[in-house]
């Protein structure tokens, strides 16, 4: 099979990079596992929450500027233009967000901290330096479902000065589903919350329970294909009434991979979902083919190829007793040799291991054995240099690194 | 005293149901226990200062060679994934002159230090083992009448411990989950699975297969008051995944008043970075995408290192 470019990994970056070349008019493929790390998203989209420092961020664009040399964002270019266009992007996917790359905004975490954050899809809490637009909240949760803990988050509205009543909320087919020990999970919810009888009924419980407070808080457990049945709701409750991100699995997540996936694919872009690369023909500089696991005795050739994988957590790096490597081509990682160094002895340190990657040139071609390969190119999780968690930079590097890849290629 | 500190190595699952013992001269990693859903690998015997015995750390050292003698013991376990490691102190009496500790029996010792220091009701109880602690406390009960003129014989020998009193009972069809809680509390599981509801019946951890109505056992009736003695009770975070979704879950049950929600995620911040401190001698692999998740769920998604204590952030 022919492609101009096959991109390994399905996730935002993949997808992002897919998206953006397939709009260009490029035949391209995208293999995927089947899961991506925004099965742990938040609802919002991060560029950079935190500097260098651990210093909180209000200008993500300005802040980019002090990050050091090694940070991913310094190859991408304009950074508040890239924004710009991935926020394009995506509401071009369905996934209409808001938030500006010059200007933070706060989310309300599922254990009720705040965090700076990019973008937030439409119907999320969004909180304004640190005070809530509301005096008084119902914070609703569904009867049986632990993975919105509603104290922790109550206790992190009162921070922000909102007196807060938690009230429960159940139907009979959420009755039905709680008979099962573990089926009280986000996206089993947003499943049992389907369609639109049953939405219809939730509004009326949630308008039954509302009491006098100005505006309703509600997990983020609807809406797990499309918007339409989460912005219904929105519409149908009484006052206003907003999303809060849950322990995962995520539903927005779910959600953007499923609308992205969509626009991908009705861009003309090719899919393989379950499948991985697990080989390829090197020449010299140039890769010649890749071999996915499923697909055995079909090459997937293209002029050019992303590799797109994450990091540990996606399989993108792989480590072991000895070493940290690329597993597919064994591409050159920048990591300490020594096993010791790899980690910090408290949790919450930076951890070196963090900013292991994949070694770039500055158009973020890999290299192998010290050479620049020509045709590969790298984005998202598996570069070098970026600590996602301290920094809160992931989707904001999985995209921008995507789109300056697509950019790259059509050069 | 002679503190002698020994470090294993935890595995994720069973690769024996049976103790594997080599048969020689006690040395490293010589024993392969199989304890609930895991086995483990030990141990080292090295004799430390008693300034360090609070320093439990793991050494790259130790997990060496608890490795390279424990794959000649177990082949199996070159392949199996470690889930952390951890070390003890073990309050061992010298006997003889022998610099590891190695050759000291773990025998019990309990002195008379009215008839030994002529220091009249006082009495010391040490060696001994976690295995061996109902005998080391029958001991000192029986010395302890003594001397109090209670002309009685320390019963714990032949009275069951709660939970573990024979039945003769046939029970209905069991859930994995009530099995598994079976294991760890034995008849007493019946006071929490036989009068709850589904909301009860809900997972909080699904390794360990622990419910709602189980954790609540623990803190209304086992003197829970934290994550880890949680842990301690129900196994909650001690399975494959260490505690990356189960502790939050386990955290909100038990936050019963909202007064304590703070000190509860206070906690939470403390519980996973105990989790990290046996995962990180072993931080490769599996393990290391399985930190990378956790760190991604925790700190990232949730920002829990707002809440971190001084000692979770040096």
């Amino acid at each position: 099979m022919k492609f101009n470019t096959v991109v390994m990994g399905g996730g935002l970056t993949g997808l992002t990079c897919g998206i953006a070349l397939a709009k260009a008019g490029q035949r391209v493929a995208v293999v995927a596992t089947g899961q991506s790390s925004l099965l742990f998203a938040s609802g919002s989209l991060d560029l950079l929450g935190y500097d260098a420092q651990g210093a909180p961020v209000a200008n993500p664009v300005e802040a980019i500027k002090t990050l050091p040399e090694s940070h991913p964002y310094n190859k991408v270019g304009d950074v508040e233009a890239l924004a710009a266009e991935a926020q394009a992007l995506l509401a071009e996917a369905g996934v209409k967000t808001t938030g500006q790359a010059t200007a933070n905004h706060n989310r309300l975490t599922p254990i009720g901290a705040v965090k700076p954050t990019w973008l937030s899809l439409d119907g999320y809490l969004t909180i304004d330096g640190d005070k809530l637009p509301y005096n008084k909240v119902a914070l609703m949760n569904v009867i049986g479902y632990l993975d919105f803990p509603t104290k922790f988050i109550a206790d992190g509205l009162r921070q922000m000065g909102a007196d807060v009543e938690i009230k429960p909320i159940t139907l009979p087919e959420l009755n039905e589903a709680r008979k099962s020990p573990t089926e009280m999970r986000a996206t089993n919810i947003a499943k049992v919350l389907g369609n639109e009888d049953i939405v219809l009924r939730l509004a009326a419980e949630i308008n039954a329970k509302a009491g006098d407070a100005e505006a309703i808080l509600l997990p983020a457990v609807l809406g797990i294909k499309e918007d339409v049945l989460a912005q219904l709701l929105k519409k149908q409750v009484s006052k206003p009434m907003h999303y809060v991100a849950t322990i995962p699995p995520s539903v927005p997540g779910a959600r953007m991979q499923a609308l992205l996936r969509k626009r991908f694919e009705a861009l003309g872009g090719t899919f393989l979902n379950g499948d991985k690369v697990v080989a390829g023909e090197l020449a010299g500089d140039t890769l010649k083919s890749v071999e996915t696991e499923k697909l055995v005795g079909t090459k997937l050739e293209a002029e050019n190829y992303v590799l797109a994988t994450g990091s540990f957590m996606g399989r993108g790096l792989v480590s072991d007793y000895e070493k940290v490597y690329e597993p597919v081509f064994g591409l050159d990682v920048d990591y300490i040799a020594e096993r010791p160094e790899w980690t910090h002895d408290n949790v919450f340190e930076a951890q070196p291991y963090m900013e292991f990657g994949v070694k770039t040139d500055a158009q973020l071609h890999v290299m192998k054995d010290g050479n620049v390969i020509n045709n590969v190119y790298a984005a998202g999780q598996v570069l070098s240099g970026n600590n996602k968690v301290k920094l809160a930079s992931g989707e904001g590097v999985d995209m921008l690194t995507a789109l300056a890849v697509a950019k790259n290629i059509l050069k | 005293m002679f503190p002698a500190r020994g470090a294993l190595l935890i595995f994720g699952h069973r690769v024996n149901n049976m103790v594997i013992n080599r048969c020689r001269k006690p040395a490293n990693a010589d024993i392969l226990v199989p304890d609930d859903t895991v086995c483990v690998i030990g141990t080292t015997s090295d004799r430390v200062p008693m300034e360090t015995v609070d320093d439990m750390r793991v050494t790259p050292q130790e997990v060496e060679v608890l490795l390279r003698e424990g794959e000649k013991l177990a082949p199996a376990l070159a392949t199996t994934r470690i889930l952390r490691a951890y070390a003890g102190v073990r309050p061992l009496v010298a006997a003889d002159n022998d610099p590891s500790g190695r050759s000291i029996s773990r025998g019990i010792v309990c002195l008379d230090h009215e008839t030994r220091d002529g220091l009249a009701g006082f009495i010391t109880i040490t060696g001994g083992k976690m295995m061996t602690y109902r005998l080391m406390a029958e001991d000192a009960t029986n010395m302890a009448c003594q001397k109090l003129g209670v002309n009685k014989a320390c019963e714990t020998g032949v009275t069951p411990l709660p939970g573990s009193e024979v039945t003769t009972e046939q029970p209905a069809k069991k859930t994995v989950a009530v099995m598994a809680a079976e294991g760890r509390h034995g008849t007493l599981t019946k006071t929490f699975t036989e009068t709850t509801d589904v909301v009860d019946d809900a997972m909080v951890c699904e390794c360990e297969h622990v419910s709602v109505s189980e954790v609540n056992f623990a803190l209304d009736n086992l003197n829970v008051n934290n994550l880890v003695n949680l842990r301690r009770r129900t196994r909650v975070g001690m399975g494959t995944c260490q505690g990356e979704l189960c502790a939050t879950r386990a955290a909100g049950v038990m936050c019963r008043k909202q007064e304590q929600a703070a000190d509860v995620k206070a906690d939470l911040a403390s519980f996973i970075n105990e989790r990290w401190k046996g995962v990180q001698p072993v931080g490769w692999g599996d393990n290391m995408a399985e930190a990378q998740l956790t760190a991604t769920i925790y700190e990232g998604l949730c920002g829990l290192n707002q809440y971190a204590g001084k000692e979770e952030l040096k």
